[in-house]
């Protein structure tokens, strides 16, 4: 639940298939897809 | 009664006076800019329920001379009429978790924060919600 300020914070285990879900009251969810947020960016070099 | 029909393609006045005919070019240009920013009424801007994604920090040129950035913090701000939604990504160190912070704005209601709004993180397996 997002507070006074429209923030939230969660911590979670990192995984590969996240999803951030907002259930707005009278509105159809909205499902972002985050994916494996923190996976390599594709324009570094190791 | 006879006709007396020349083929188009052999009349060469009619070809020339069709192009006089033809607004120039740049004229049609400055006609069709002025249109760029209507919205025809009544049809929506876009779909509803289209995420977009406008500012993704991964999508960002990495610093002149870096070869490699630690992927350790993501930003990205997506639209999801009605809200605007600011997302953090944070890598905790030594652990194999991740801190997700972010800000909702209602796009409806600018001068006040998206509050209250129940949100939801997931994968297939698990869901994490704050009460």
């Amino acid at each position: 639940m997002t507070n006074e300020f429209g923030e939230f914070r969660e911590e979670i285990r990192a995984s590969s298939d996240l999803e951030l879900k907002l259930l707005a009251e009278g509105e159809e969810a909205v499902i972002i897809s985050l994916r494996d947020p923190l996976a390599q960016r594709p324009d570094t070099v190791n | 009664m006879q006709e007396n029909r020349v083929p188009l393609a052999e009349s060469a006045p009619d070809r020339e006076a069709a192009s006089e005919s033809q607004p120039p070019e740049n004229a049609v240009r400055i006609a069709k800019a002025g249109f760029a920013g209507v919205r025809l009424q009544g049809k929506p801007a876009k779909a509803p329920g289209l995420v977009e994604l406008l500012f993704d920090s991964f999508l960002q040129p990495l610093a002149q001379g870096a070869r490699s950035s630690g992927s350790e913090i993501r930003q990205m701000l997506y639209r999801a009429d009605p809200y605007q939604v600011d997302v953090h990504i944070e890598a905790t160190p030594g652990a194999n978790k991740l801190v997700v912070m972010g800000q909702l704005l209602d796009l409806r209601n600018p001068d006040v924060p998206g509050r209250g709004v129940p949100v939801t993180i997931s994968n297939l397996r698990a869901t994490w919600c704050r009460p």
